[in-house]
């Protein structure tokens, strides 16, 4: 055999990765130049996603978010010569969360700036990517943020406590890998130069906000549960002209209790909480639980 | 707020299938040009087969999602580079896999042999994002094993070991105990009846 037929011999091996690196280098070379190589190898490479893809399997839940928080902080590489370009390829991920760009000037607080909720126990489905999809639009992409990768982060925590049982020592370590984000996110906000603390009379809590980084948590301990089961405590922002918006749902985790806020908070000149149904409301329809002046 | 969160649940993948059809080529090519929401709308197509791969490659969950993520991060990163008149998005898609699944194992050998024991004796009850058809998986790993089942022994052996274990096919040689031009050719041998009893469509 020649040199040539050796190599073209090594294409299933090549669509397996089953070469050495010197050997893929040199067949890589030999690709180039040879169609007919080039042709089978991308058969084969289809065959093998056949066998790839029979034996998939559902990936853990947490994966999507962490997927997500890191794309939104990755750039695209540019086409390769001779790929057709298009345009206004923008990079930035997929619209993880809202942050201050989604907020507007009229209310401070778009819909789709819905802040991100950060809280144990509470809901695990309010994930990464579903403020954004508020009113049935989505955020536009836009360039990778800090914050969109904190509130990310930040998210990854609403699966504490809402699904308890099962393998728990791995939950445990996510949620506590969570946590630590959330609560690198709060010191963020709470070592702003700007940053103001106000207590709040739920158990033993305070609000941090900076408008510098147009941010606010919520951090409690001794947080008694909800009056009823099946009811949530969820964060709102009053306006000035006594309109509110939306924030965060949250229960206590033994006691803790840590949530989120983002946008122009100029605008915002209290923050309260009230009971709601599990899932939270759009206007407050429960009783006040507490209220602070900004 | 109710609604956010139905949508906080991916879309359930419709034409998912062993090639992820062409809603993935098409979703593939909006990432490419910088389009967030498409990634959001091809992770479910694309995540399960990379996590099956990867743990079927590394068996061991916790380094299966880390592989996992590097490549559906990947996937976002070099998808400008999707050239559809190469080869299918699935096919793009579950190369970076395995090529990352295989470097991540050869480079590991010693841990991830070592843990695969235990590794594998862990009951898995992660709560799950993506909704995989288990009627559709079934079917799709009922045709692959048919057709595995219409290769020699040796071809078979060869396929499982480079493709499933990760082995280079010196390995694969020394496993099966025949010289390397054999294993070479057994894996390409075998791989083209594959392609031909699963009427893998050329790109």
């Amino acid at each position: 055999m020649n040199g040539d037929a050796n190599l073209h011999a090594l294409t299933g091996a090549y669509a397996l990765d089953a070469l050495e690196p010197a050997e893929r280098a040199a067949f890589e070379a030999h690709l180039v130049t040879c169609a007919e190589c080039a042709e089978e190898v991308a058969g084969l490479r289809e065959t093998a996603a056949r066998l790839a893809g029979a034996a998939r399997l559902a990936p853990p839940a947490a994966l999507r978010e962490r997927v997500l928080a890191q794309v939104a902080l990755t750039p695209q590489v540019a086409p390769a010569a001779g790929v057709p370009a298009e345009p206004a390829a923008v990079p930035g991920g997929p619209a993880v969360a809202s942050g201050p760009a989604g907020a507007t000037a009229a209310t401070g607080w778009s819909p789709a700036a819905a802040p991100v909720g950060l809280a144990a126990g509470d809901d695990a489905s309010a994930g990464i990517g579903a403020p954004a999809r508020t009113g049935g639009r989505r955020v536009p992409a836009r360039r990778p943020t800090w914050w969109g990768w904190a509130a990310a982060a930040a998210a990854v925590v609403l699966v504490v406590g809402g699904v308890l049982g099962g393998s728990l020592a791995v939950r445990q370590h996510r949620a506590d890998q969570a946590l630590a984000a959330a609560q690198a996110h709060m010191m963020v906000i709470a070592t702003a130069p700007d940053a103001v603390s106000h207590q709040v009379a739920l158990g033993t809590s305070h609000v941090v906000m900076s408008h510098a980084m147009s941010a606010a948590a919520l951090v409690g301990e001794d947080v008694p549960m909800p009056g009823e089961s099946g009811m949530t405590y969820q964060l709102w922002m009053v306006h000035a002209d006594g309109s509110t918006a939306p924030g965060p749902t949250f229960v206590p985790d033994r006691g803790r209790v840590l949530a989120f806020v983002e946008g122009d908070l100029a605008a915002v000149t209290a923050l309260t909480v009230t009971e709601e149904p599990a899932g939270g409301s759009s206007a407050p329809t429960g009783p006040l639980v507490a209220s602070v002046a900004l | 707020m109710d609604d956010d969160r139905l949508h906080a649940v991916p879309d359930a993948a419709p034409g998912a299938s062993a090639t992820g059809g062409p809603a993935a080529d098409l979703l593939l090519a909006q990432v490419g040009r910088g389009d967030g929401a498409a990634f959001d709308r091809l992770y479910p197509l694309v995540a399960g087969p990379v996590y099956g791969l990867a743990l079927r490659v590394v068996r061991n969950p916790a380094l299966a999602e880390e592989v996992s993520q590097e490549v559906l991060v990947d996937v976002w990163r070099q998808a400008p580079r999707f050239d559809r008149t190469r080869g299918s998005a699935m096919a793009w898609v579950l190369t970076m896999a395995h090529r990352r699944a295989v470097d991540r194992v050869r480079r590991e050998e010693t841990l991830a042999r070592a843990t695969r024991a235990a590794a594998l004796a862990v009951p898995d009850e992660e709560p799950r994002d993506v909704v995989v058809d288990e009627a559709e998986r079934t079917w799709d790993a009922a045709r692959v094993r048919h057709a595995m089942a219409g290769l020699t022994g040796l071809q078979r052996d060869a396929i499982e070991l480079a493709f499933f274990s990760g082995y280079t096919h010196q390995q694969v040689a020394s496993v099966l105990g025949v010289p390397l031009g054999t294993a070479k050719t057994r894996i390409r041998d075998g791989l083209i009846r594959l392609r031909d009893t699963l009427g893998v469509e050329p790109s």
